[in-house]
């Protein structure tokens, strides 16, 4: 009985140090119906909650049952990213990840170990006419938003004001945080098909559009280069004395990546995983974040340190990532 | 009071769904310490189980609370497998396709970002080859750490034969799979690695994976242009499940797999390189097989036709291949 109480009790714990501010017994009062007795023996564990009592209480604090009570079941909880909706909008999804950025940004220790397969989302937004043409991409080729049937891709005239402004504040949040990356090769090739896919396909609005979308996507190349040599994250045209997160770069040659986000976040660990194109399950499991920083770990010992240090390497590196734009673009 | 007794039974239902050959009552008694009444009780709903009873019986059976209880959160449950031994992790591999053949009506769903695992299995020197460089390099094995690359070596036949048997598996099995010219890279940066850092013991150890590698092209060409799976030089009377392959140029892919079968969706999402998570979330596979059939309307189909396509497609990744003998 004692043990039962206990997880009952750190049960009820947990809520009230995820909510410091509600009054927990009273909100417990309304969502069981239940007198302000019944809820203090509930919450000092004196008199068990029912499996449908539990079922409202997890459901209104947003709990993962199996995480709070460290359930040893061989399974892992995952908090998907869209909440099991399907998202169609590009808006609400970056919405999204901007407030998990915050979230990020709101720890006083902060890391992100990053395992490249395209570029982060806040890196296409560095350059306007990047984000712009991703943006329309995803929105009209994976996302399916009906607003753009049909429509053709005009870098003077992106209809969605609002989105690049997200983008911006995405960007800018990124910049604060301290990251680890491992790229290759590869990390450049997604984007660059895209572009292509656009121009083969009679995608572009003018012949124009495509030269300016390649050109934006060499300014990236540029300022990522910049970036790199310096170690820090900097926003394109903004003064480098701006206090901005460190960025450390390298290059791992042994497997693509798979856009596997790690967040060291004041010594607790989240892994985000990433499946359909866009979207992101994540979990704090300690088991399953443990096993996948440690082969994060050993990816980082097999590979090229290229940011500040290594400007040999660094120097190869762009200029095969500058090589493989102009074949994407010439053939 | 109704409802908790509706979801108590409902749990204790799906245990004895899912383990139809036990004695639940017996189970509960020891596994509880408590008496046949009572665990009679607690199993027709009529008495409560407490958090640390529930916390017990989930653990035991390895079920989710999260997924007995249908929180409406967002959450999605995964069994996970991380990789000890890579020869267990074959084996589970083989499970999981012979599950999947279990069923009458059944369809894989493949994104690939690599070939996928099986098919470096087709050929020996190959099969060595991945084999050596997954647990040396990327598993970390410490009684790999110094040794060289040599087909004299280590030959791996437990690893070999259940690749085999996968293949084998595998070829029983109908497929969408969806490639990209990426899809051998990192097979490709891997032999190159190796070659830079003087891993291969000798140049014709090198030379044999090479060869190995292009036998295995030349076999997966064939197997595009009948549209049907089988093994090299296998014969024509077994099954052939039927192959659909498309050329994806939109997204390089994440060696998702899907499998649809009488009805039930299976996702298997990667994490580190090669380790697989398992969901049969419904939510979950309704966005990720959307998203595949989004893809899908967006590629090529070379298998069974598209000759043209398919020509192209193959003799570029066998000059890639080529010139890893520069």
């Amino acid at each position: 009985m004692n043990a039962t109480t206990d997880l009952q009790q750190q049960l009820f714990n947990y809520i009230k140090n995820t909510q410091p501010h509600i009054s927990l017994a009273d909100e417990l009062c309304d969502l069981l119906d239940i007198s302000h007795d019944s809820a203090y023996r509930r919450i000092r564990g004196e008199k068990p909650l029912s499996l449908s009592e539990l079922k409202i209480v997890c459901e209104k604090y947003n709990i993962a049952l199996d995480q709070v009570l460290q359930l040893n079941s061989g399974t892992v909880v995952f908090k998907s990213s869209d909440g099991g909706s399907d998202i169609r909008d590009l808006k609400t999804y970056l919405e999204g990840i901007l407030r998990e950025v915050k979230f990020f940004n709101a720890f006083k220790q902060k890391e992100m170990l990053v395992l490249a397969k395209d570029f982060a989302v806040f890196q296409f937004f560095l350059v306007p006419e990047i984000a712009a043409f991703k943006c329309f991409f995803w929105m009209r080729h994976i996302l399916l938003d009906e607003r753009l049937n049909r429509a053709k891709y005009s870098a003077r005239s992106f209809p969605f004001p609002e989105i690049l402004e997200l983008a911006k504040q995405l960007t800018k949040e990124y910049a604060q945080l301290d990251s680890v990356e491992l790229w290759n090769e590869e990390t450049v090739r997604s984007t660059l098909r895209q572009i292509r896919y656009y121009k083969e396909s009679g995608l572009f609005e003018t012949e124009e559009d495509a030269e300016i979308t390649y050109k934006a996507f060499d300014e990236l190349l540029d300022h990522l280069q910049h970036m790199a040599q310096l170690g820090v994250k900097s926003m394109k045209g903004e003064s480098d004395l701006i206090k901005k997160g460190s960025f450390k770069l390298f290059v791992n040659e042994l497997i693509l990546g798979n856009n596997t986000y790690i967040l060291r976040l004041d010594g607790n660990t989240y892994a985000y995983i990433n499946y359909a194109v866009l979207k992101y399950i994540s979990t704090q499991d300690p088991k399953f974040c443990g096993n996948i920083y440690d082969s994060f770990q050993n990816l980082v010992s097999r590979s090229t340190l290229i940011s500040q240090v290594g400007e040999k390497d660094r120097h190869h590196f762009f200029n095969l990532l500058r090589e493989e734009a102009a074949k994407l673009r010439n053939s | 009071m109704n409802a908790t007794t509706d979801l108590q039974q409902q749990l204790f239902n799906f245990i004895k769904g899912s383990q139809p050959h036990i004695s639940l009552a017996d189970e509960l008694c020891d596994l509880l310490d408590i008496s046949h009444d009572s665990a009679y009780r607690r199993i027709r709903g009529e008495k409560p189980l407490t958090l640390n009873e529930l916390k017990h019986i989930c653990e035991h059976y390895q079920i989710s609370l999260d997924q007995v209880l249908q929180l409406q959160n967002d959450a999605v449950v995964f069994h996970s497998f991380p990789v000890v031994l890579f020869s267990d992790y074959l084996k589970g591999m083989l499970q999981q396709f012979k599950y999947l053949n279990s069923f009458k009506e059944r369809q894989m769903l493949y994104l690939c970002k690599d070939l996928p695992i099986w098919q470096f299995y087709l050929f020996p020197e190959l099969a060595i080859f991945k084999t050596f460089f997954w647990i040396k390099t990327l598993l970390n094995q410490p009684e790999y750490s110094h040794q060289s690359f040599s087909l004299a070596g280590d030959s791996f036949d437990e690893c070999l034969e259940i690749g085999r048997q996968i293949n084998r598996e595998y070829n029983e099995l109908p497929c969408i799979e969806l490639w990209n010219k990426e899809s051998i890279n990192s097979t490709l940066s891997q032999i190159q690695y190796y070659k830079d850092a003087d891993i291969f013991k000798t140049r014709n150890d090198l030379e044999a994976v090479v060869d190995s590698f292009e036998k295995t092209l030349d076999h997966l060409e064939q197997q595009s242009e009948k549209g049907l799976k089988f093994m090299p030089g296998g014969s024509d009377v077994t099954y052939r499940a039927p192959l659909h392959l498309y050329i994806n140029e939109v997204v390089i892919g994440s060696n998702t797999i899907l499998a649809e079968v009488d009805k039930g969706k299976v996702a298997f999402i990667p994490y580190n390189v090669f380790s697989y998570m398992v969901t049969k979330d419904p939510r979950f596979n309704e966005s990720a097989f959307a998203a595949f059939k989004n893809l899908v309307s967006r590629s090529t189909l070379i298998s069974g036709t598209g000759e043209k396509e398919r020509n192209k497609f193959f003799r570029l990744l066998k000059e890639k291949v080529r010139d890893l003998r520069r």
